[in-house]
């Protein structure tokens, strides 16, 4: 049964982290600590499976991950410290806000990166640039608002140490979006950065027993099995159909986590 | 690999470097997998606690949850502790790939970027290392 939710949850885009949780939880009446301890495992091993699994991935940029995960992997401990101290049902509640919320920007067609930004003083000093091949040739880029992209990132990592998630989506919007960085290298440079927040949550999480064993095995394999097959899939997959049922999917989940976390189910 | 994004050269040094450290994880991966699998065989042949309750939180007993317990019950084949390990193997992946990063920077005397590589090997290695929270 893990098997099959790692192996869906590598082929959805979301990072799997999304997906594992609710499906545990709300299928299988998993505790959620142990959920989120499996599903931190599912996004670690789509990140370093996904990195030894593709022949070329030259797109990501990993001047640019490496700057944002300091602010990514300080939040993840944030985020550790946060989910102790607070009541399961309140991070259930989160994660249904989480849930909703994704299942928004996921109805929406993925955004266009501005290919012609100007770099400003920050991005030259940190070199936070580089180019990549397309098929018009060799295109350069940069990032812009780097300090509003910084915090983002933090969020990003509080996110992830808080629920157990890989906050792929939310990081890929901060670059593309907010930071103007092509789409295709906020992609793979996302995938490069959730492997290092998930690891930082991860290395919490096993000292507070979060992560048993056999919950997370299944969920490992499923998930780096799934990433060896899944990522060929995934590219055709992304019709705005299909796309919409799986938007309203996890806003149902959404809802029914805040709904039973606030009635105290967790 | 076609592309490099070091802005230093556009040549050799970097683009071996990135190679040599994808092979690394490639190996690094297959290994953390194979562990876990392995321990999930052996698991299911000595059926020690596989049925488990999931319902309830109960903190994982010491064992599978220290550094300490999970080498010594993987010494002893413990299929349960042979998991933690290759999950172990699994979250220190991407530290060694910041790590060869680091080293990699180091080697370029690109000293502002080992500063950044070091500061995430830091946070990373006081979550894996520092029991306190």
């Amino acid at each position: 049964m893990s098997l099959v939710a790692g192996f869906l949850g590598s082929m959805t885009g979301l990072g799997g982290g999304i997906v594992i949780v609710p499906f545990l939880t709300l299928a299988f009446g998993v505790d959620i600590h142990y959920a989120m301890g499996a599903s931190l495992v599912s996004v670690l091993a789509t990140s370093s499976g996904s990195a030894a699994a593709h022949a070329k991935s030259g797109f990501a940029n990993f001047r640019i991950g490496l700057f944002l995960e300091i602010a990514a992997t300080a939040g993840a401990l944030a985020g550790t410290l946060i989910t102790a101290m607070i009541s399961p049902g309140l991070v259930a509640g989160i994660f249904g806000l989480v849930l909703l919320h994704s299942a928004y920007m996921s109805s929406m067609r993925p955004p266009a990166g501005d290919e012609n930004a100007v770099p400003n003083r920050i991005s030259s000093f940190l070199r936070l640039n580089g180019e990549y091949h397309s098929d018009r040739g060799a295109q350069r880029y940069t990032a812009r608002s780097i300090s509003f992209g910084f915090a983002v990132m933090a969020i990003a990592g509080v996110l992830s140490g808080l629920l157990g998630i890989g906050s792929g989506a939310l990081k890929v919007v901060g670059m593309d979006r907010i930071m103007k960085i092509p789409f295709k290298v906020s992609t793979a440079t996302s995938n490069f950065m959730i492997g290092i927040t998930a690891a930082a949550g991860a290395g919490v999480y096993l000292h507070k027993g979060y992560i048993d064993p056999g919950l997370s095995m299944p969920v490992m394999l499923g998930v780096l099995a799934g990433s060896l097959v899944g990522a060929r899939f995934l590219t055709k997959v992304k019709t705005s159909g299909a796309r919409l049922i799986f938007a309203i999917a996890i806003g149902l989940i959404g809802f029914e986590m805040i709904y039973k976390g606030m009635a105290g189910k967790f | 690999m076609a592309n490099d994004f070091s802005e230093r050269k556009p040549g050799r040094p970097a683009q071996k470097s990135e190679t040599l450290i994808r092979r690394l994880v490639r190996f690094l991966v297959m290994g953390a997998a194979f562990i876990v699998a392995a321990g999930g065989v052996l698991s299911f042949i000595r059926t020690s606690a596989v049925s488990q309750d999931y319902h309830f939180f109960k903190s994982e007993p010491i064992s599978l949850r220290s550094l300490h317990g999970i080498l010594g019950g993987a010494a002893s084949l413990d299929g349960l502790n042979l998991i933690q390990l290759g999950i172990l193997l699994l979250i220190a992946i991407p530290i060694i790939r910041v790590l060869a990063f680091l080293i990699s920077y180091l080697l370029q005397r690109d000293w502002m970027y080992s500063v950044i590589a070091l500061t995430v090997l830091g946070l990373l290695l006081f979550s894996l290392l520092a029991n306190g929270i």
